[in-house]
């Protein structure tokens, strides 16, 4: 079998064990000794690769007739001793041996190609350029991102972390796992749409467990239909959920949001706007108002773990209100209502 | 055996009025073991209205 070849290629290393015939004899020595041509400049010397000869002139860099194959040596790189030689083998292809281009392919590299070879040579190292310099552009950005006084992938201040509407599934590519002590307003106005998709495609995690903070932290992200659990059992300042999915219009699961035991932590807000909420599973308990009015689509089985999470009361004076909307009451049958209302809890419409 | 008889004790607001307590809002209130009815009044479905827009204006703050 036969195949083409054509340009001219540069070696990539100097070679050993190449055997070359010269016009006055045959001979053979390594091509990297050091042999000076040029002081033979009226004769020609043979080359030998893989049974193929080669005559160059040693006078001239370019060359010359060949007499047993279409093969030209770049005379004085290759004479002159230099690390890297050439051989040019003309524009037009030339049928050569099999072994012979595989052995120009895995010793040498083509540099002079026609305009075609060169535009297709182009196409493909751009797409590998581009690829290198995204990798080597996001690598640079997370580390940045993500580090802690100089520490890579330490950051734990996400306050506004990914605040805005340039964030989306295209550029939320975290490249570290995510700690964060403060999660408020963490994802504001974002454009993901499954948060925990996108974090499983990053091989990242996002443990809130040491968060004392997530007000707002998925506030307005308008796009944002799945959350997965947030440990939220350090969440003890900053208004704690307030308008922590306000306004999360599409969101319809969250996997899981766990409380502290202690009853102590506020929802004002947290589920205003949050129309396509289906799924929620709570764990720990739910000891203040909470509204799930707009949550009009809520699962029985979410609409359990809520009243199941609600705080049992025994007359602390306090009224205690559970917002469920008209179209969740329905849901629930007389047992469940006098459950909730057992529990000390009023549920509004 | 003892038998209690659980009571629910249920709020509907008149037409085109809204029930609360200061806090939370609704037409039908289902009052906890605890809660009295004269922690509800009434208020209009504009005041309503208003007080929810100002709550979620707040939030864009």
């Amino acid at each position: 079998m036969s195949k083409t070849i054509q340009g001219k290629w540069q070696f990539n290393k100097v070679l050993d064990g190449f055997t070359f015939t010269r016009d006055d004899g045959p001979g053979s020595m390594f091509i990297n000794e050091d042999v000076n041509f040029t002081s033979n400049s009226n004769s020609y010397t043979y080359f030998e690769i893989c049974g193929v000869y080669t005559t160059a002139n040693t006078s001239y860099m370019d060359y010359d007739s060949i007499d047993n194959g279409p093969i030209y040596a770049g005379g004085d790189s290759w004479l002159l001793g230099e690390e890297y030689r050439t051989i040019d083998f003309g524009t037009d292809p030339q049928e050569v041996s099999e072994e012979f281009y595989n052995f120009f392919v895995a010793n040498a590299r083509l540099i002079l190609q026609t305009i075609a070879e060169k535009l297709q040579v182009i196409t493909e190292n751009e797409q590998r350029v581009f690829d290198a310099g995204k990798k080597a552009e996001y690598d640079a950005f997370w580390d940045e991102f993500q580090a802690k006084n100089g520490k890579l992938g330490a950051r734990d201040d996400y306050q506004g972390g990914f605040y805005g509407v340039g964030w989306n599934d295209e550029t939320f590519k975290p490249k570290y796992d995510m700690n964060p002590s403060t999660c408020a307003s963490m994802f504001v106005s974002v454009q993901i749409t499954d948060l925990d998709a996108s974090l499983k495609q990053c091989g990242v995690t996002l443990d809130t467990t040491n968060a004392e903070r997530v007000s707002k932290m998925f506030f307005w992200a308008s796009k944002l239909t799945k959350i997965p659990t947030l440990n939220c059992t350090n969440v003890t300042r900053g208004n704690y959920f307030e308008d922590a999915f306000n306004t999360a219009t599409k969101l319809e699961t969250i996997e899981k949001i766990i409380l502290r035991e202690d009853g102590t932590q506020t929802f004002s807000g947290a589920f205003t706007g949050a129309k396509a909420l289906k799924n929620i599973t709570f764990e720990g308990v739910i000891g203040q108002n909470i509204d799930f009015k707009d949550c009009t689509l809520l699962t029985h089985e979410s609409l359990t773990s809520i009243i199941n999470a609600l705080q049992q009361y025994n007359g602390d004076g306090k009224t205690h209100t559970v917002t469920l909307g008209q179209a969740n009451i329905s849901k629930l049958s007389e047992q469940e209502i006098a459950f909730v209302t057992q529990k000390g809890w009023t549920i509004s419409s | 055996m003892k038998t209690e008889i659980i009571e629910i004790r249920k709020l509907l607001a008149s037409d085109k009025m809204v029930l609360t307590n200061g806090e939370a809002y609704g037409k039908e209130i289902y009052l906890g073991k605890f809660d009295k009815e004269e922690n509800w009044s009434e208020i209009t479905e504009e005041e309503y209205q208003a007080k929810l827009a100002e709550e979620q204006e707040e939030a864009l703050i």
